[in-house]
């Protein structure tokens, strides 16, 4: 994949600027210099809108098209870098929307749910209407400048959520701790528990007390900046080994993780390996885990294979050098993944769901012909 | 009182503390003694008064009058002054207090467990009191400067040395040291500038003059200062040398600690220096794990046996017990006993009182030490043996076994079956933070052409989607209820097995089995060193970097800030090259301290009153994870620990 694939079809000065900044983009997140979904998210959409800004497009499904090619361009750099195909996937599901709501609006008997998906199984037998083609014709010159205003919005609005995202899940997290509740949080780099943390120690006046686990060897700088932050917040705080969790899970009355996707299934990515033992502990325990996540956050996928969605690091971590003669195999797993049935609750910007419920949540914002996009359509 | 000075303006700084120290003379007498510019100023505040007097005298108020009103216009001031006084010492002291509660750093979940830092105070304070006073030297666990006070041994030799490793004169730290409060009485610091020469001191200056040959008079004073300084502020405990870092003096701000110290002070005399070696050996973590503590310790008991004399009065059986009794206080200020410990003690103190009073010391002293070879060989090697034998029949060809930490006999077991047997098998070892003893047992194995795969605690998801056929841990003891109280991180890989239907087993000497019940890990732990966390290096996490140095840093820091808090309360008597140094000296601290911050994130944690760092050493694993236990008698579930301690009671 490289950017000739673009370059023949648009070659005006205007799209190989574009491209150049979708190369560099490509290469940071090849080399892993963009961290954290939330970054990766807005970046992704700062890009796409220069992206959208600059295409040519004749039909609005050629516009699909390309922004598919580049979503799954940009998957490929970074597989497990899933926000990025997220907000991708968001921005053409408002296309699509508004497509059928041209349609709809043009034609006049169109009283079908284009989404079989969601559609109850009354009309499961029923022919699926097929898009009406003749309609836009007429008004594909008028909706075309329409569509990039579209998009082009529906970016914004999405931008505008992902920062705005920590609001909607503080209001709603804090009413699940209670006053000197002892809180276990195995991912330290998360900001939204940092935030909601802080928050809720500051403007709810909660007292309660914060474990936070290592995360050795990827994260244990994180957790030791995130138990300073905390306690520099006047919020009790204590680091722990990673492996005095179980030790410790007695004492905890709820366990909040950070995602970095989540998957139809309801089950998460964590961006710090040893979340999913953590998990695994809290449920021995019965101890409740909740995990945060913003919207952006949903992921279309089903982790059929999880090996696929976890990130696996270098060796330099986890053993020191040694006689190249006595070498050893390590594995250095550096994200982890959290099946649903772990995991009791999730707080997103707009509610709280059980990880059962997460799929419908995740249908309302994404349309199932973009699940793949390195699928051409049929 | 330093602080209201430095916010007073510089021209009225030395009137004014003038005009505190000795409040009944006259302003007037004060200003005779002062430096050439300050008696102007004075003159020029006397014209001013005489101007004011006269224009009061034209209004038509006669002088004494006057005089009245400037009474008590200066008694008015005088008092307000007072209470300014009186209202800064009360911070002073609520700050104080608020330091001590601070530095006593107890985490909310382990509050009742005893800490590293009252450990290692405890064991400073001992050594420093018991080894010999000529000679100082640095330890792992920080600076030991060891002082006799005539309390202890009669003398009032009194060394000290320069510590800080710049070359500064006025930056030598003294080692200050608490003088006997017998002996020396306290030195006020106003007589500090002329005692170098007299009072009881003599012998303690000279000996410092002596050690700080480079520094010049003043800064003799100033260490006599400190030292004087320092008498008042701690609670003295005689023997101890208080170049143990604040922190560590506050642990003895509990009374329990003091009297449990100052009983083994008492009895110092009675502890044998290889004992002394073992608890130093066993407080750094030079000897670890519960089998090489044991037999270290029953290798140590044959010495003290061996020379061990009965004193008149009382016979062999009746004595040597309580003998041991103090030996075994002091090994159990190192780190609490391990169980094995605890379980070779008792049967050691059964046979001395099963011992005949007839027989002769020499026989009895030789009959003991080979009992104890005995034991040791049956309980732990013959035992190995036996279970080496017993696990092995568990493991078939091309098996996986996952471990975790390092375990000697499951080192010994695998050996055994990859080496001597011949078995096709892969090890998983599984590591943690902060001790890191899976590294050493990969390497054995390794070593041997093992096949190893060294994996940390936070991969064990990775780990069992391989294919894992049995989990082997080792123990550190097993209750009586069944628990298996290990390494922290053996709970959650059992935990994770059970839930993978993969079999858990124990490999476990009965000498391991204990009486005790336990439901959870925060009743009953040992809490490690928190500054073992502290140190890292983020960019490359598994070079270990020892805290070696954490509790001497510590100290030179807290020095440097009482040298600045002395400089201050100098500055007004002293002249103003020495206030210049003084400054000099701030810039180059500030300097060096921010070098040493960005080090670690979470240095100076003790700081922040509401960080804690919790680094316990066990956790407890539930029976219902650990398939079998297997021992020297046979392999039996974990419910059966209770049937072997009541069936061999007697042999073990």
């Amino acid at each position: 994949m490289s950017s000739q694939a673009f370059s023949p079809v648009h070659p005006n000065a205007a799209t190989s600027d574009v491209n150049i900044t979708i190369d560099t983009f490509v290469a940071k997140l090849k080399r892993r210099q963009v961290q954290g979904s939330y970054a990766i998210a807005l970046e992704t959409l700062q890009l796409l809108m220069r992206f959208i800004s600059a295409a040519r497009w004749n039909h609005v499904n050629e516009l699909i098209e390309q922004i598919r090619d580049l979503g799954n361009k940009l998957e490929k750099a970074h597989p497990t870098a899933f926000s990025c195909g997220n907000v991708v996937r968001r921005i053409l599901a408002v296309l699509r929307d508004e497509i059928e709501e041209v349609s709809m609006s043009t034609t006049v008997t169109s009283t079908t749910v284009a989404e079989p998906l969601i559609s109850s199984m009354f009309n499961l037998l029923q022919k699926p209407e097929q898009p009406h083609q003749n309609g836009k014709n007429s008004s594909s010159m008028r909706t075309k400048t329409d569509y990039r205003q579209v998009a082009i919005q529906g970016i914004k609005d999405l931008i505008d959520e992902i920062k705005n995202i920590d609001e909607g899940i503080q209001q709603i997290a804090i009413d699940l701790i209670h006053d000197h509740e002892i809180l276990l949080t195995p991912t330290p780099d998360s900001k939204t528990v940092l935030k909601f943390l802080i928050t809720a120690r500051e403007r709810s006046n909660r007292t309660f007390t914060v474990l936070v686990t290592e995360g050795f060897p990827n994260n244990t700088k994180n957790a030791h900046e995130f138990a300073k932050k905390l306690a520099q917040h006047n919020i009790e705080t204590l680091v722990v080994p990673d492996s005095a969790v179980f030790a410790l899970m007695s004492r905890v009355g709820k366990v909040i993780i950070g995602t970095k996707a989540v998957f139809v299934n309801g089950g998460t990515i964590s961006s710090n390996s040893g979340v999913s033992s953590v998990c695994e502990c809290a449920r021995e325990f019965r101890t409740p885990v909740f995990a945060v996540a913003g919207l952006y956050k949903l992921s279309p996928l089903y982790p059929f294979d999880v090996e696929k969605f976890v990130e696996f690091g270098g060796s330099q971590r986890t053993l020191p050098r040694m006689d190249p003669r006595k070498r050893l195999d390590t594995v250095n797993q550096i994200t982890d993944y959290v099946p649903p049935e772990n995991i009791d609750i999730y707080i997103t910007n707009v509610g709280g769901f059980n990880p059962s419920f997460i799929y419908r949540i995740a249908w309302d914002n994404y349309k199932q012909a973009d699940v793949h996009l390195d699928k051409k359509k049929v | 009182m330093s602080e209201s000075e430095a916010k007073s303006g510089p021209t009225t700084l030395s009137s004014k503390a003038k005009q505190a120290a000795t409040a009944a003379t006259g302003a007037a007498a004060n200003g005779e003694k002062k430096l050439t510019n300050k008696e102007l100023k004075e003159l020029k505040k006397q014209e001013k008064a005489a101007k004011r007097a006269a224009m009061k005298q034209a209004n038509g108020m006669s002088i004494e009058q006057q005089q009245q009103q400037a009474q008590m216009k200066k008694e008015k001031k005088q008092s307000q002054r007072e209470q300014q006084q009186k209202r800064e010492q009360k911070l002073k002291n609520a700050s104080k207090k608020k330091q001590n509660e601070r530095s006593v750093k107890k985490s909310t979940l382990f509050g009742h467990l005893e800490t590293t830092e009252e450990r290692r105070a405890t064991i400073l304070a001992l050594t420093s009191a018991v080894s010999s006073p000529k000679t100082s030297r640095i330890t792992a666990a920080g600076l030991m400067i060891p002082v006799v006070a005539s309390a202890l041994s009669g003398s009032n030799v009194l060394t000290a040395s320069s510590l800080t490793p710049m070359g500064s004169s006025t930056a030598s730290a003294p080692a200050a040291a608490v003088p006997a409060s017998a002996t020396a009485p306290t030195i006020a610091p106003s007589t500090v500038l002329s005692a170098a020469s007299t009072s009881t001191s003599t012998n303690t200056s000279t000996a410092i003059q002596q050690e700080i040959s480079s520094s010049s008079a003043s800064d003799v004073a100033k260490t006599l200062a400190s030292i004087s300084l320092e008498a008042g502020e701690f609670s003295v405990i005689p023997g101890i040398s208080s170049v143990i870092p604040t922190v560590l003096e506050q642990s003895f701000d509990s009374s329990s600690l003091v009297s449990s110290v100052k009983e083994l002070l008492l009895n110092k005399d009675l502890i044998h220096p290889s004992i002394l070696l073992l608890t130093s050996h066993l407080a750094h973590y030079k000897i670890v794990g519960s089998i090489p503590r044991c037999i270290a310790m029953l290798e140590v008991f044959q010495i003290v046996i061996k020379d061990y004399q009965t004193p008149k009065g009382t016979t062999l059986s009746r004595n040597l017990t309580s003998y041991l009794s103090h030996q075994i206080d002091l090994l159990k200020k190192a780190r609490p006993l391990s169980v094995t410990m605890g379980n070779a003690i008792r049967w050691l103190k059964q046979e001395i009182s099963l011992i005949d009073p007839s027989t002769p010391d020499k026989a009895a002293k030789k009959d003991l030490c080979e009992k104890i070879g005995q034991f040791a060989k049956e309980k732990i090697e013959l035992a190995d043996q036996l279970i080496i034998d017993n696990a092995s029949t568990q493991i078939e060809n091309s098996t996986t076994i996952v471990t975790y930490g390092s375990s000697k006999v499951l080192a010994e077991l695998l050996l055994h079956n990859a080496i001597s047997l011949r078995k096709d098998i892969k090890v998983i070892v599984v590591d943690s933070r902060p001790l890191f003893e899976g590294r050493k047992m990969a390497e054995t194995l390794r070593n041997a052409g093992v096949n190893v795969m060294y994996a940390l605690i936070t991969s064990l998801d990775t780990i069992f989607n391989m294919d894992v056929d049995y989990v082997f841990l080792g123990a550190h003891s097993i209750l009586s209820n069944g628990f298996l109280y290990s390494r922290a991180g053996t709970a959650m890989l059992a935990m994770t097995a059970k839930r993978r239907n993969i079999p858990v087993l124990v490999c476990c000497e009965s000498l391991k089995f204990s009486q005790r019940v336990q439901l959870d890990s925060v009743t009953f732990n040992e809490l490690a060193d928190p500054n073992d966390l502290v140190n890292i290096d983020y960019e490359n996490p598994v070079e270990r970097r020892g805290n070696k140095g954490a509790l001497l840093k510590q100290f030179i820091k807290e020095r440097r800030s009482e040298k600045k808090k002395l400089d201050l309360e100098n500055k007004p008597k002293g002249n103003k090259t020495g206030s210049k140094n003084g400054s000099v000296e701030e810039n180059k601290d500030t300097s060096n301290e921010g070098d040493s911050n960005d080090k670690n994130i979470l240095d100076g944690w003790q700081e922040l009153p509401s960080l804690n760092i919790v680094n316990v050493l066990y956790d407890l694993t539930p029976p219902e994870y650990i398939k079998k236990v297997i021992t020297e008698f046979g392999a039996l579930p974990p419910s059966s620990v209770p049937v072997i301690l009541r069936e061999y009671k007697g042999s073990a």
